[in-house]
């Protein structure tokens, strides 16, 4: 960092020695290339130092002769005072040596970034920006000895603000994903920013590097631009150096974007240790069902992963429902892997519930409970609408195919006039079987149905007009497309059975190992040939000629499946004499299941995404009249009320027509976040937010591997810490030049008190 | 009192060869300003009157007894003789110093005013003598009031050659044993000797009832130590050599030669000598002036 030849341009004239001692002596000044000097080339002149002495010396050798009469009296005067005019001698040449050397020293134009920090603070009138980036992500939560890393952090960083100078500038970052600016524009009072640090709290996310340095950079060229007083920036980085955060320094992009900040900023990582990496987490906890009824037993299952290397035997996983223990399983975690505790819980009552799983206390607590948000219902409503008479028969029975008082699935079988005349928002489920054709509007209130979260299964039949669909649900005509294939031609060339295509799709994943339920002996002899929407829709089914027989799409927030065949044994082929039935699909064992499975992934939306990561936006609709209603969500208080303890929130809803729709994008704590509906809507909905499991590994990353930019990588402490600051003005040249003026006074001073000045 | 400095002044006096000449123009010059002769009755105790007779000197007529008696009478003295004045003269090597600024050396400047006082003394009808000293004796002219007297003393002045130490104590000892009849005895010397050995000499000329008047001549440079530079420092009266650079030791010298000057002044004080420091680059009519006026206070006092 020292001696390049272009800082020295600086000093025109002496551009010109410099340029000469160039050739001769740059051997001698090689060594010195190490030290962090503007130029260090300048630090030649310092031979000048020799002079004074040479002249001490030659002064010695050079006098004039005087005869002198009062002798005894000088020689008694020389006699008394030889020792204090020998050091007084002595220290008016150390000044004068020490003046050629700092003249030298100034000349080098000193950086501050080379010196210790002692010195930085005698760097005098040169205000800097302090940038403190808090690394925000959930794995600082790491106790040791009852202190979060967290909050040693914010211990460190305020012992800087305190360490600060008058004149100094802070801004503060919390390493978040997304990153979160604390104070964007440089704060000037120390007892600011010291608020903000106590009243910061870490959010339950990761930590995206990134777009941290991105508004690093934005936060340091903003202040560049708004206080050029502050002539120099320091930013630095408070972390406990998590892999899963600063894996990203590999990064091509964040590399470069490194490059760019030590050029205008001097980088100080300040890691924060921890002692143990042993950690064991709930990584997943899901239920068998999406959408629960109160009738059903229902399985959850919980994933806990062992993040350290020691196996962990016994380890307790206690299940919750609505925050009161009901059950407890035990399970061994191998190093690095997964184990699985299930149960299963029959709800009492429909409604929200809440399910937790919970492991003993660690270091890091925050990853030890995980929550699933089961909203349960007293049963299922479906409609089926026929398009002719006895066309949903089969349906209903498959839906619902034992007499109860609480069934799970109430079916109803409706002509296709119930298409405008009902509201098909009360129904969890559409079926139209063997629909002959839409008009334009069943088209838009389909379209609304399902994207509003509701599920549709389409059968087809021998009524079925393939261009009506095509053009009234296939988006031929408008944007309002539902279904997610094409109808083509009739296919009635033979008889075809179904492939499960490896049973990959929900639908029919629950028949493998199961083929005595008959699904790949299904006889088909008629169906219509169906080209699947490019995007996102999925072949859950196809014939053994590879044409699709079901298909399946998210619509929205709701999901269609289209069956290339009939639902029933009614439609038959008229193109053959005698008629032959299009399948037998509906007589078949393998009915019944399939038409509840094709049930529960088409109603999977129909609640809502009840369930996400921490940082990822809850939103949900609710349909209906909501004049003079309002919302209010409550957050989770950490650490004693995890489900919806903080003070509600209000938030607006977005109403377009029948739909209101809402965003609460600020999920910065994981737990179980409450809604309530108040006014008409007299409603509550809970969401589960969870962690993002790969925080949750404590493995760190290696400092050495880290850009050659950041300094101060040791647990030194702050003030201790080097950093550089190339690109900023960090010359120490006045200083030097003052201290070379004070002593210039002092020779002057003392040589005339000594009696220099007498001649 | 109008003074003559052009003829006064050391600087003027150094562009005249010769000591008589010298002298001369110091005492024309200073002989024009006066209105009456410090000499005059100088150490002579009144005894009587005595009737006037014709040939006697009209300076001693009696004109307040004329002014009451319209008769003249005449004062007697206790001793016929009028004054007499012993100039001691140091000679020694160390008086040979000439300052950078000083236009005469100490010695040169001493014997102006040895010269200019036996030439006023001279010039009253009063006995002058001459004794000149540096370890020893080197030369003694007896009292005499007659003029050529005059002649003589220049010329033993001006014969003189420096050489050696100075040696103030046994000196002044032996001068007080010699010189049996009361005077004045002006000393004339830079008194670069031992204080005390110097004040136990001039204490025997107290007890031989001597009036001493000390004239300490010192150059400008001896004063103010005005050097820059190093300096190579040859002692007179063999003392050794000094390098130095006297910006350095110039405070510490002043000091030393000021506790020097300050023994001497205490110790005159003490004994009730008359002393006066002279610098070589005073106009030498200050000189006189200050130290006949103080004659004339002791006189009348």
């Amino acid at each position: 960092m020292g001696g390049d030849g272009h800082a020295a341009c600086r000093y025109g004239w002496w551009q010109v020695g410099a340029n000469a001692l160039n050739n001769a002596g740059l051997a001698l000044v090689g060594p010195l290339a190490f030290w962090p000097f503007g130029s260090g080339l300048m630090l030649l002149w310092g031979l000048a130092a020799a002079v004074p002495v040479i002249i001490h010396l030659w002064n010695r050798r050079q006098y004039r002769e005087v005869r002198w009469a009062a002798m005894e009296y000088l020689l008694a005067a020389v006699r008394k005072n030889a020792r204090r005019i020998r050091l007084e001698q002595l220290l008016l040449l150390a000044i004068r040596v020490l003046i050629l050397l700092l003249l030298a020293l100034a000349l080098a134009d000193p950086l501050l970034s080379g010196l210790p920090a002692w010195s930085a603070r005698l760097g005098g009138a040169a205000r800097t920006h302090y940038v403190l980036v808090i690394d925000g992500s959930y794995s600082m939560d790491y106790r040791a000895g009852g202190t979060s890393l967290f909050e040693t952090a914010r211990e460190r960083a305020a012992q800087l603000v305190q360490d600060g100078r008058q004149g100094d500038g802070f801004t503060l970052l919390l390493m978040a994903d997304p990153p979160q600016v604390i104070i964007r524009d440089p704060a000037f009072d120390p007892q600011d920013v010291l608020e903000e640090l106590a009243a910061l709290e870490l959010p339950h996310g990761g930590a995206n590097l990134g777009s941290t340095l991105a508004e690093v950079e934005s936060i340091v060229d903003g202040a560049a631009r708004r206080q050029p007083e502050l002539t120099r920036t320091r930013v630095y980085f408070l972390t406990d150096l998590g892999a899963t955060t600063w894996n990203d320094v590999a990064g091509e992009e964040v590399r470069a974007r490194i490059g760019r900040l030590a050029d205008k900023a001097a980088l100080t990582l300040i890691p924060l240790d921890s002692p143990a990496d042993e950690n064991l987490a709930v990584v997943q906890l899901s239920a068998g069902d999406s959408l629960v009824t109160a009738a059903d037993l229902q399985g959850v299952r919980a994933e806990v992963q062992n993040f350290g290397s020691r196996d962990a035997r016994g380890v307790p996983v206690r299940f919750f429902v609505d925050e009161r223990p009901v059950d407890e399983q035990t399970v061994d975690v191998p190093a690095g892997g997964r184990a699985t505790a299930a149960f299963s819980h029959r709800f009492d009552s429909p409604g929200e519930h809440v399910i937790e799983a919970r492991l003993a206390e660690d270091a890091l607590p925050l990853d030890n409970s995980r929550w699933l948000s089961l909203p349960v219902r007293e049963s299922l409503r479906v409609l089926c609408v026929a398009g002719k008479n006895q066309a949903a028969r089969h349906v209903a029975y498959a839906l619902q195919p034992l007499e109860s008082e609480r069934p799970a699935i109430r079916a109803e079988v409706q002509p296709e006039s119930a298409l405008l005349e009902t509201d098909l928002h009360q129904y969890d489920c559409v079926f139209l079987c063997n629909v002959g054709r839409f008009g334009s509007d069943e088209a838009a209130v389909l379209h609304d149905y399902v994207s509003s979260g509701g599920g549709l299964i389409v059968m087809l039949g021998d009524q079925v007009q393939a261009d009506s669909y095509n053009r009234q649900l296939g988006g031929q005509e408008s944007d309002l497309r539902v279904l997610p294939a094409r109808l083509g031609p009739l296919v009635d060339d033979a008889q075809h059975a179904l492939d499960p295509l490896d049973y990959r799709h929900p639908v029919v994943a629950p028949f493998r190992d199961h083929e005595r339920t008959g699904l790949l002996t299904t006889p088909v002899w008629t169906y219509i040939q169906l080209t699947p929407q490019e995007g996102s829709a999925r072949v859950a089914l196809a014939f053994d000629n590879g044409d699709p027989a079901l298909v399946e799409e998210q619509i929205g927030r709701g999901r269609c499946l289209l069956l290339a065949t009939a639902g029933s044994t009614d439609s038959l082929n008229q193109r053959q004499t005698p008629p032959t039935p299009w399948t037998a699909l509906a007589s078949w064992p393998s009915f019944v299941p399939l038409v509840q499975e094709m049930l529960r992934v088409a109603v999977s939306g129909r609640d809502g995404q009840r369930n996400v990561l921490v940082g990822e936006p809850l939103s949900d609709e609710v349909h209906g009249q909501v004049a003079g209603s309002s919302l209010e969500m409550a957050a989770p208080r950490w650490p004693d009320q995890p489900v919806g303890g903080a003070a509600p929130e209000r938030i607006a809803l977005e109403v377009d027509g029948q739909e209101s729709r809402w965003v609460y994008a600020a999920t910065q704590e994981s737990g179980v976040y409450v809604a309530r509906y108040a006014g008409r809507l007299d409603a509550t909905r809970m969401y589960g937010v969870n962690l993002d499991p790969r925080e949750s590994s404590l493995e760190r990353f290696d400092a050495e591997l880290l850009p050659s930019q950041f300094q101060g990588t040791s647990d030194a402490p702050p003030d201790a810490a080097r950093g550089s600051s190339p690109g900023r003005s960090a010359s120490l040249f006045r200083y030097v030049l003052a201290a070379l003026l004070m002593l210039l006074v002092s020779e002057s001073l003392l040589g005339w008190w000594w009696g220099a000045a007498a001649a | 009192m109008e003074r003559a400095p052009k003829f006064l002044d050391p600087r003027t006096l150094a562009r005249l060869k010769g000591l008589q000449l010298r002298a001369r123009h110091i005492v024309e010059g200073y002989v024009a300003g006066l209105h009456r002769s410090p000499f005059h009755g100088f150490s002579i105790e009144f005894a009587e009157h005595r009737e006037y007779t014709p040939g006697d000197d009209l300076r001693y007529l009696d004109w307040k007894v004329y002014g009451r008696s319209d008769k003249f009478y005449l004062k007697q003295y206790e001793d016929e003789t009028n004054l007499l004045c012993y100039l001691v003269l140091d000679i020694s090597e160390s008086m040979t110093y000439r300052g950078p600024d000083a236009p005469l050396s100490k010695l040169e400047y001493a014997q102006c005013l040895a010269a200019s006082l036996a030439w006023l003394v001279l010039h009253q009808q009063d006995a002058v003598g001459l004794v000149t000293f540096d370890t020893q004796l080197r030369a003694q002219v007896r009292p005499s009031s007659s003029p050529p007297h005059l002649q003589q003393l220049l010329q033993v002045m001006e014969q003189v050659t420096p050489v050696a130490k100075t040696a103030t104590g046994p000196i002044f000892h032996e001068l007080a044993e010699r010189l049996r009849k009361r005077g004045v005895v002006i000393v004339i010397s830079d008194l670069f000797d031992d204080v005390a050995s110097m004040m136990a000499g001039l204490k025997h000329f107290r007890y031989r009832r001597h009036d001493v008047i000390l004239l300490h001549v010192l150059d400008p440079a001896e004063l103010e130590f005005p050097f820059g530079g190093t300096t190579l420092f040859r002692g007179l009266e063999q003392f050794p050599e000094l390098l130095a650079d006297p910006r350095n030791i110039r405070r510490a010298y002043l000091r030393e030669f000021g506790q020097y000057l300050e023994r001497v002044k205490r110790g005159c004080l003490s004994q009730g000598l008359d002393y006066r420091l002279v610098r070589t680059d005073q106009n030498l009519d200050l000189v006189l002036t200050a130290c006949l006026a103080s004659r004339m206070r002791r006189i009348r006092g």
